[in-house]
């Protein structure tokens, strides 16, 4: 008991007399220099996207609704600087493509029936490869870029939505009919294509263009998906 | 779909599409002629003639009528020149700017666009009730209040400031006393052409205030008989911006007879890398030396940078001849986090001395509590203006040195502090000799060497800390420490942590020891 006391009593002792150090720098260590940043060697970050599909259905049969069709993207991008004015880098993320579909006569995909709202989700996994080039001489900045790379996407799953009301609709006894159905067999569960962006520090327009068929060859009659979708990212760092 | 993609285009293109800025040294200037008595202000050639200094110098010539107008007749459209470089600024592409490399009159070809920081940190507008009391402190810590009462206000110097508009500065009380008797001399936008730089960024009105405002007999800065100068240099607080105005804003000042030129701001990250903070890369850095080679001291802020990636001094505050400040915090009396911190890359003490830079200074209707080095700045430079004044016969680089030589950790320095705080007592041959006794002691026993103080420091002292460095055999500062005393033993080292030639120098209340390995 008397050896705690004393133990206490000292610990006590020696923080009301110690010295308080309120700065201490060791110059070199700021001489080296780093290989991480926004113009280093390295440079790795996280981004949100949104792009907008810009074509219509191969068939031109009825097309999707573009205020609520699109594809939001969250990533993490990984960049490594070759010269100060070309790089190399990758992209993994996760997105999630949704198609709204218009409801109307020439509607012919999933199928004919109109609903009141109808559309498909897409969730994907993807990799992209990209070289950058940067336009401008610069310090630790991303600067001005263009991106060209190719992707590769693993659509994990895939959902088709319908939301319709029994008859009359503005009736007050008018009942909600969702429908949700999961795992679509018509869609390929790999698609890619290329991408190109134009970027500013931290911001950037994109356009991604698929190469590949989203629709199983064996389902002939379904019109293949928009192939071209535009917008932008925002790289957060 | 169309207007989505428009959308997206017009929001991201300004920054993506836009030409670039381009500086364009030229071989010679043939064919250019100059009289100085018509280019120069009377104070300008006064102050060549105090220095020593040529009238008649090739830097200052014009550029050659001859090439500019060759340049012009190519359609590239010419934004501004300077002589002292002997270059054009022009905006255009790469493809034209490959024509004008061609040009045999052309040397070389520099890209600029850069991104300027105002060194000033987010304000608090709050007014506390003690400001008449944090205004004393302001002025006494660097001693202004003994200019004042022997009669030093800066009077007869003449001061350029270069900020982002001085909005407020034709009306506000704090500048009565300045316009009364036409002390703003005269006033240029870079930035538009125009001769109105009351507007924009109120970032210049704090500066201007931190040097020469005077509320209701109250001092906001030293220098309150100056005269001024006021160039706005920059677009806002963090637009894009170009070193082109800051390059012709120095030549004006010299031109208008400027002795001292306070530039609250620099360039970082757009640009640069930290290591490229040696004073020689950046056009700014190279331009501030050669004001400085024309007899003016150029003061700059090392900038907020202290506690973020960047760290280190901006530019053009790693010029060796630009009197660099730092900042200080008024509450503790020692570096403020945000202050940016030296050496130059190429290990020249950054910063040269050190200011509040938390202050009191004038808004366009107002005056409130704001941080930065953007404000330590100006306070050295009224300082630096009341200096001059009791050494007339001091050339700028004299009296920086003076200045350092003043202040209050002299022959003292760390990266963090510079030599601190300039104390007018200095200039004033008031120094107390006695004051500067040893309070310290390095005591070698063993193996061990121990940092020992004589006497604790007393309650009411301002600077009661310890600061020691330990400096190699190059000059280099290995490390350096700010101790707050409390006991007698401070600091024990194992005499294995020094080499030879190291030297390990303390400083305590005002006198310094040093002991050499």
């Amino acid at each position: 008991m008397k050896t705690l006391i004393f133990v206490i009593f000292s610990f006590i002792a020696f923080n009301v007399t110690a010295q308080n150090v309120l700065l201490t720098e060791y110059p070199n260590n700021d001489t080296i220099i780093p290989k991480k940043g926004p113009n280093l060697k390295k440079f790795y970050f996280v981004y949100i996207g949104y792009e907008a599909f810009a074509d219509n259905f191969s068939d031109n049969s009825a097309n999707i609704r573009n205020r609520a069709s699109g594809r939001t993207s969250f990533g993490f991008k990984f960049k490594r600087k070759i010269t100060n004015f070309w790089a190399l880098g990758y992209d993994i993320n996760m997105s999630s493509s949704t198609f709204s579909i218009k409801q109307n006569s020439q509607k012919t995909f999933p199928s004919v029936v109109i609903h009141k709202k109808e559309r498909l989700m897409i969730g994907g996994l993807g990799v992209q490869i990209f070289t950058r080039f940067n336009f401008d001489r610069r310090g630790n900045t991303i600067g001005k870029y263009l991106d060209i790379g190719g992707y590769i996407n693993w659509n994990y799953t895939s959902q088709h939505f319908t939301k319709d009301f029994t008859t009359p609709a503005d009736s007050s006894n008018a009942l909600t009919i969702k429908t949700t159905e999961s795992q679509l067999n018509y869609f390929e569960n790999y698609e890619y294509g290329v991408k190109a962006s134009l970027g500013s520090n931290h911001f950037a327009i994109s356009a991604t263009y698929r190469i590949s068929d989203l629709i199983k060859s064996k389902y002939v009659i379904y019109p293949e998906l928009p192939k071209l979708s535009i917008g932008i990212y925002l790289a957060l760092f | 779909m169309k207007n989505y993609i428009i959308f997206i285009l017009l929001l991201i293109s300004p920054n993506i599409f836009s030409q670039n800025s381009y500086v364009v040294f030229l071989k010679d200037k043939s064919g250019s002629t100059f009289n100085p008595f018509s280019y120069f202000d009377a104070k300008a050639i006064e102050r060549r003639m105090i220095l020593n200094k040529p009238l008649f110098d090739s830097t200052d010539f014009p550029i050659s009528e001859n090439y500019l107008n060759e340049i012009e007749n190519t359609n590239i459209r010419i934004t501004g020149c300077t002589r002292w470089f002997n270059a054009v600024f022009v905006n255009t592409n790469e493809k034209q700017i490959a024509e004008i490399k061609k040009l045999p009159y052309v040397k070389n070809v520099e890209e600029l666009n850069m991104q300027v920081v105002l060194c000033s940190s987010k304000e608090n507008i709050e007014i506390t009730t003690n400001q008449r009391t944090f205004l004393k402190n302001q002025i006494e810590h660097l001693q202004g209040n003994l200019f004042k009462d022997a009669g030093f206000t800066g009077k007869g110097i003449r001061i350029a400031i270069f900020d982002g508009g001085f909005p407020g500065a034709d009306t506000h009380p704090a500048f009565e006393h300045i316009r009364e008797n036409n002390r703003i001399i005269k006033t240029w936008d870079f930035t538009s052409n125009k001769e109105n730089v009351y507007l924009a960024n109120s970032h210049g009105i704090n500066v201007l205030s931190c040097i020469a405002g005077l509320i209701d007999t109250v001092q906001i800065g030293l220098a309150i008989d100056a005269e001024f100068l006021l160039a706005r240099t920059e677009v806002a607080s963090e637009p894009f911006s170009e070193e082109k105005n800051w390059l012709e804003a120095v030549e004006w000042a010299d031109k208008n007879g400027a002795q001292i030129i306070n530039s609250s701001l620099g360039y970082t990250d757009s640009r640069y890398f930290p290591w490229d903070m040696n004073g020689k890369k950046s056009l700014v850095a190279r331009a501030a030396n050669m004001a400085a080679s024309k007899g003016m001291l150029v003061v700059n802020a090392v900038g907020n940078e202290g506690s973020n990636r960047w760290k280190k001094i901006i530019t053009p505050a790693d010029a060796d001849s630009v009197l660099s400040v730092g900042g200080i915090d008024p509450e503790t009396y020692y570096h403020i986090n945000f202050s940016s911190y030296g050496p130059s890359t190429d290990w020249r003490l950054k910063p040269n001395v050190s200011a509040y830079a938390h202050v009191i200074a004038a808004t366009p209707n107002n005056i409130h509590e704001t941080d930065g080095t953007s404000f330590s700045s100006p306070l050295v430079a009224g300082f630096a203006a009341c200096a001059w004044q009791t050494h007339p016969q001091f050339n700028n680089m004299q009296l920086f040195k003076e200045i350092e030589k003043s202040a209050s950790l002299y022959p003292y320095f760390d990266y963090a502090h510079g030599y601190g705080i300039p104390q007018a007592s200095y200039f004033l041959r008031k120094t107390n000799i006695a004051e500067k006794q040893p309070t310290t002691i390095i005591e070698v026993i063993d193996d061990f060497i121990n940092i020992k103080v004589i006497v604790l420091p007393p309650k009411d002292a301002l600077n009661k800390y310890l600061y020691f460095h330990i400096q190699d055999s190059k000059g280099h500062l290995k490390k350096y420490e700010v101790i707050e005393v409390s006991q007698y033993d401070v600091k024990t080292f194992n005499i294995s942590e020094f080499e030879k030639g190291d030297i390990l120098r303390v400083h305590y209340l005002g006198s310094t020891i040093e002991k050499q390995f």
